[in-house]
């Protein structure tokens, strides 16, 4: 279990301020999913909370400040899957998943058997035991995706962090990655934190929704607080309609816009 | 999606029953070490009995056994005969075995930080600030200095180049970018490129030793040449061979090295300073022997896998074969003449490259 705080949180790139004065908060074991538009700052607030962009104010995991942990420390608490890895297409999926276990290896070190064994269990938990020989490049997207959250799992870190895990995904894929989290945040006691772009998915996932826009938190609370009609027209400009799902929370159901001449619905 | 949801946990099928290969990390395979040393070995043979003075083989052979301890056999070399052996051919394969393996390492360890398959050990400015130096040795240094002043001047202005390039790199940018190095490599060379020519237009009745120094040579006259690059090419090979599964955490660019807790800044540094000091070292005695940090690891990744604990080891191996096998060709296919080696390097390195390029189905 670990906790996040950040407060007033600035990163600029530049003279552009990206992330503006934001503050974020998850509990231990809690799910929260950052939404917003394009551009909205999510990734850049992410990078800054995995030490991957400088940034002014607190960001703390556990009470710790992110910038004052070693680095291998940082890699032991907080695991990435990013949103658009790098994938070296010639490496097997083992050596991939074991690069996960760079935190606990000396630097000119070599995996040990402790290292090959809590990544045989992650292979085998995500159904990739068959896969471990196979070639990256090989894979397809859901098989990689899953490859990648192998890689993190493997970080053995209580704190996962994921941007944008699903958006290239089909449906079908799509929920078969975040029902996958949702189990391992179950069993691995996991405090999850994701961007995401489908407002859907994000309000039957999240235990809380954060809405950032230009940079700054415009809302945040339950899906039911953030997901209305005025709220994702006004940050998103999108004109959605807000369905009560008929297995509890809501759908949001973009509709374009009527053409002059027909008849509206 | 059915398809790859079949070996799912739970399903205790005749699938699941079968007994799972025991997982292990991408390592060096024995054989393609054996392999490759045998390689080396038969290279470094065959090397050493040919040359341009037909000693015999049987006779080299004797002479060699000689210097085992405990033996004293009569060899029936003659002292001028023995003296070819011990000074010119035996060092001449040894500091091509030296030069070829520490700059296909070097490439090796390039193309890793850069992640860039185009990277050679000349990319930061090393080749062209050895030549500089060597130009101004040649033209200004030969008369006021003694002995061969060329390899301590080419060294410097290699170490010169890198250095440079790394400077204005990092003054460039406070991003830490591996292509803003790539950049300043560019800009460096071009710069010392031009006072090189200058200089060398200038001084027109040295172009043809320039030029010769810079096609590169392996010719010796005794020891000192490898003894005065086994020292860089000892920690430049151990550095880079430590660094081995850092380079292939690498291979997922430096944000993600990052978060999985390398101090990447640090590693690349490390290992471009260890690349670049055995480079400039291997320059300085040997001239720019082209193509050999670009082929060898290639080879390598085609023919035995793209994890670096492949690529490293066997490329020193690899590397340190190849240069003394295209020496061997070197000194004897125009016999008694000899063609400059970084002309056979690239006139059999390159078809050799295509066959292996045309026959690995290892890259997808």
């Amino acid at each position: 279990m670990s906790s996040v705080t950040a407060k007033d949180v600035v990163v600029r790139y530049g003279p552009t301020v990206v992330v503006d004065h934001v503050d974020l908060e998850v509990a231990s074991g809690e799910w929260v999913v950052l939404l917003g538009p394009n551009g909205a700052g999510k990734s850049t607030l992410l990078k800054a909370l995995s030490g991957n962009v400088p940034a002014e104010g607190a960001l703390e995991i556990d009470g710790q400040d992110v910038r004052a942990l070693p680095s291998r420390e940082l890699a032991r608490r907080l695991a990435v899957v990013p949103q658009n890895p790098v994938v070296p297409p010639g490496m097997s999926v083992l050596d991939y998943a074991l690069l996960g276990r760079t935190p606990y290896i000396g630097p000119f070190g070599v995996e040990g058997p402790r290292d090959l064994q809590v990544v045989d269990e992650v292979l085998e938990r995500l159904d990739l035991g068959f896969f471990a020989e196979r070639a990256l490049g090989t894979l397809s997207g859901g098989e990689l995706q899953r490859a990648v959250l192998a890689r993190a799992l493997a970080q053995d870190a209580p704190l996962l962090v994921l941007d944008e895990p699903t958006s290239a995904l089909d449906v079908g894929h799509q929920l078969q990655v975040l029902d996958l989290v949702a189990e391992l945040r179950r069993e691995r006691d996991l405090t999850v934190l994701a961007a995401m772009h489908d407002l859907t998915l994000a309000g039957q996932y999240a235990d809380r929704l954060t809405l950032l826009a230009c940079g700054q938190r415009v809302a945040n609370g339950p899906a039911a607080e953030v997901l209305t009609e005025a709220v994702i027209s006004r940050f998103y400009g999108a004109r959605v309609r807000i369905l009560p799902h008929p297995d509890g929370g809501v759908v949001v159901v973009p509709g374009r816009r009527a053409e002059p001449g027909t008849p509206g619905p | 999606m059915t398809r790859q949801r079949r070996p799912a946990a739970g399903a205790p099928t005749s699938v699941g029953v079968q007994a799972r290969p025991v997982l292990r990390a991408s390592t060096v395979h024995p054989r393609a070490v054996l392999a490759a040393v045998v390689g080396l070995g038969l290279v470094v043979t065959v090397g050493t009995l040919v040359g341009a003075a037909d000693l015999g083989t049987a006779a080299v052979g004797r002479e060699l056994m000689n210097a085992l301890p405990g033996v004293s056999v009569e060899s029936g070399l003659g002292e001028r005969q023995a003296a070819i052996l011990w000074q010119l051919r035996l060092p001449r394969v040894v500091l091509g075995a030296l030069v070829g393996g520490v700059l296909a390492v070097s490439g090796a360890a390039y193309q890793g930080v850069f992640r860039n398959p185009l990277a050679d050990p000349y990319l930061l400015g090393v080749a062209a600030g050895a030549g500089l130096g060597a130009t101004l040795a040649v033209v200004y240094g030969a008369h006021a200095l003694p002995g061969n002043v060329v390899p301590a001047a080419a060294f410097a202005g290699a170490l010169l180049g890198v250095g440079l390039t790394y400077t204005l790199g990092r003054a460039v940018t406070g991003v830490r970018s591996a292509t803003t190095l790539i950049l300043a490599g560019v800009a460096v060379a071009a710069f010392l490129t031009a006072i090189q020519t200058y200089v060398q237009q200038q001084n027109t009745d040295v172009l043809r030793t320039v030029w010769t120094w810079i096609l590169g040579s392996l010719t010796t006259s005794g020891w000192g040449q490898v003894r005065m690059l086994l020292p860089y090419a000892a920690i430049t090979m151990v550095l880079i061979l430590l660094h081995r599964r850092l380079l292939d955490v690498l291979a997922v660019g430096e944000e993600e090295a990052r978060t999985l807790g390398v101090r990447t800044g640090r590693v690349r540094l490390i290992v471009i300073a260890a690349a670049s000091l055995g480079t400039a070292a291997a320059v300085s005695v040997s001239g720019l022997i082209g193509f050999v940090g670009i082929i060898v690891p290639h080879a390598v990744r085609l023919m035995a896998g793209t994890s670096y604990r492949i690529i490293l080891p066997l490329s020193v191996v690899g590397g340190a074969g190849f240069l003394v096998g295209a020496d061997l060709l070197a000194r004897t296919v125009a016999s008694p003449a000899e063609l400059p080696i970084g002309v056979v390097t690239a006139f059999f390195g390159a078809p050799f490259f295509a066959v292996v390029l045309r026959t690995s189905r290892r890259l997808s």
